[in-house]
């Protein structure tokens, strides 16, 4: 394993902080590893979030994780959002932020989605830049991650591998591997979910997401509302261990179970850790 | 350190301002992708230039995947910020007389999503012309309260204790108040606090097969606050408290506050008689800074 990926904790199995399940954190106090916090929802000027998060802290690592940084989106850089969320890991002392390869923005318009990108030489160029940028600036390793996507483009030169490989390879930045999207992606785009995990730098896998998703029949839609399918935790015993172990996350954001409920899915995790499938 | 200085492949560009022109375009029958392009083509084959097949689905039919999101997405996010709208309304109605409208004028530029409909009490002003439009409006400005204190900064309390230092009142009655960035002020003819609370204990489909309850017109003052335990609570509040409370919006001292009431002599005297415990009590609530940080949210 390659020395970049040690200095990164472990921090065991997580779970996404959510309005629902926080007066069952603070009631239970449960032995949850850590939590995850989509950034956005935190980087407020005060109020009921950020009491939470602080009273959270206290007791749990917590990692951020963004939806909205759109790092591939033909707009510049919005520093007003980089400072507030620089501004949140400082007070959150995240050990890495996260956000993911897709673009969601233009000039004065946010579409709040994870939208794909076209597999070319010229956004790898232009990503990496940005990339490097974002890492700079956070003063913190930066990590993307790969999307559930549902098009492929006329003008795509390379597969999603290669383009997610390069990209953080060129960047000198990181791989939040999400194993439910690589298996969505599989399936809309046809192609060998092995392919995929064998031919990106695994070495520089820093997270993992897990979720569940809903089979549409001529589709699969990436919904984290779901138990993880079978087929997901399987990818998920092959690619761990070749991870050389890292802090593993599960993703539920909607018809959201009891926080019990939540960490009992999660916990499943340990389950396919050492690579060994429980059928 | 200047992102302008990188080059945005011109491709990627136009890619984009397409894609976004299809996925924000309003929904067609039965939630499919509308058949026409935003440019006027057909979109069967104008996504055929940007997006290649696969065996299941054309490139229409796979752009259509994030165009139904991008829609649902915002209309989910408007049944949570406006809960009580919602109820009123049932979820199509909302959606069609009211969510689609209003974001098709006022699309997301915000990366907040909690922030989506910040501009609807004032959209519904505008556009909305049926003879509830009034109570639609309230109730949008409601709905957005609870939102806005929500997420509202707080800003130092107000320590009496060091007003009164040294027992001069001229300290007390020069220093500029301000109220805190979460408190919203109402003055109705009706409670609508009440009512909202009514139909928020019942789901949206429950009050699609019911009668409203009757909104009593009951002329009314009130008050909408974030707790110290940071739970967002009301208090229905005198028509003199109202008024002076409004003054410490922008911030203001007592004694220009006085200087404001006493143009009024009915209202003059209610405060002189109250003040005091007014004070005190808006002192134990949390309510007021000598640091002004009101938002744009005050209503």
């Amino acid at each position: 394993m390659a020395q970049k990926q040690k200095s990164f904790p472990n921090l065991g199995i997580g779970i996404g902080l959510r309005p629902p399940h926080y007066d069952d954190i603070f009631r239970l106090q449960p032995n949850i590893d850590w939590f995850e916090i989509i950034s956005e929802n935190y980087m407020v000027e005060g109020g009921k979030p950020l009491e939470v998060l602080d009273k959270i802290l206290e007791r749990y690592p917590v990692v951020q994780h963004g939806v909205t940084l759109a790092i591939g989106s033909a707009a510049p850089l919005d520093y007003e959002y980089l400072k507030k969320l620089k501004a949140l890991t400082r007070r959150t002392k995240t050990p890495w932020v996260s956000d993911h390869l897709c673009w969601g923005k233009a000039p004065g318009a946010h579409y709040h989605d994870l939208l794909p990108l076209p597999y070319t030489r010229e956004v790898i160029d232009y990503i990496v830049e940005r990339a490097k940028i974002v890492q700079d600036y956070l003063e913190l390793p930066f990590a993307l991650e790969n999307l559930s996507s549902y098009v492929a483009f006329t003008q795509d030169q390379m597969t999603e591998w290669d383009f997610y490989g390069t990209i953080v390879e060129q960047a000198g930045i990181f791989m939040m591997l999400d194993v439910n999207n690589i298996y969505v992606s599989s399936r809309n785009h046809r192609f060998d979910p092995k392919t995929y995990y064998e031919n990106i730098p695994i070495d520089r896998v820093i997270q993992i997401h897990l979720a569940g998703h809903q089979d549409h029949g001529d589709y699969l839609l990436d919904t984290h509302d779901h138990p993880v399918r079978n087929e997901v935790w399987e990818l998920y015993a092959d690619i761990y261990p070749l991870t050389g172990g890292v802090s593993t996350l599960l993703e539920w954001d909607d018809n959201l179970l009891s926080l019990e409920e939540t960490w009992k899915e999660a916990l499943k995790a340990k389950e396919f850790q050492t690579g060994i499938k429980n059928e | 350190m200047n992102s302008t200085i990188l080059q945005i492949p011109e491709e990627l560009m136009y890619t984009q301002e397409w894609f976004a022109g299809v996925i924000t375009q309003r929904l067609g029958d039965k939630d499919r992708i509308n058949p026409i392009s935003p440019d006027g083509g057909l979109i069967a084959e104008e996504a055929a230039r940007y997006i290649v097949p696969n065996e299941k689905m054309r490139p229409h039919q796979r752009i259509q995947i994030y165009n139904q999101q991008y829609w649902w997405r915002l209309l989910n996010t408007m049944h949570t910020n406006f809960p009580f709208v919602t109820r009123l309304f049932g979820y199509q109605a909302f959606n069609e007389e009211i969510s689609i409208p209003f974001l098709l004028d006022h699309p997301p530029s915000t990366w907040m999503l909690s922030y989506i409909g910040e501009q609807l009490p004032a959209w519904i002003k505008e556009k909305y012309k049926k003879s509830d439009s009034p109570l639609i409006q309230n109730a949008a400005m409601l709905d957005w309260a609870f939102t806005a204190s929500y997420i509202a900064p707080q800003s130092p309390l107000l320590d009496l204790s060091t007003l009164q230092q040294g027992g001069d009142p001229a300290r007390f009655l020069s220093a500029t108040l301000y109220l805190q960035p979460h408190i919203q002020l109402f003055k109705w003819d009706y409670n609508l606090i009440a009512f909202r609370e009514k139909f928020m204990e019942k789901d949206v489909d429950y009050w699609t097969k019911q009668s409203f309850p009757k909104l009593s017109k009951l002329k009314g003052c009130f008050l909408l606050y974030r707790t110290i335990g940071n739970g967002i609570s009301y208090k229905e509040i005198s028509s003199a408290e109202y008024d002076l409370l409004s003054l410490f919006k922008q911030g203001t001292t007592l004694e220009d506050a006085f200087g404001q009431v006493e143009k009024d002599e009915v209202l003059y005297n209610e405060v002189a008689a109250n003040l005091q415990a007014w004070i005190q009590s808006w002192t134990q609530m949390g309510i007021l800074s000598q640091e002004g940080t009101y938002g744009t949210n005050g209503t």
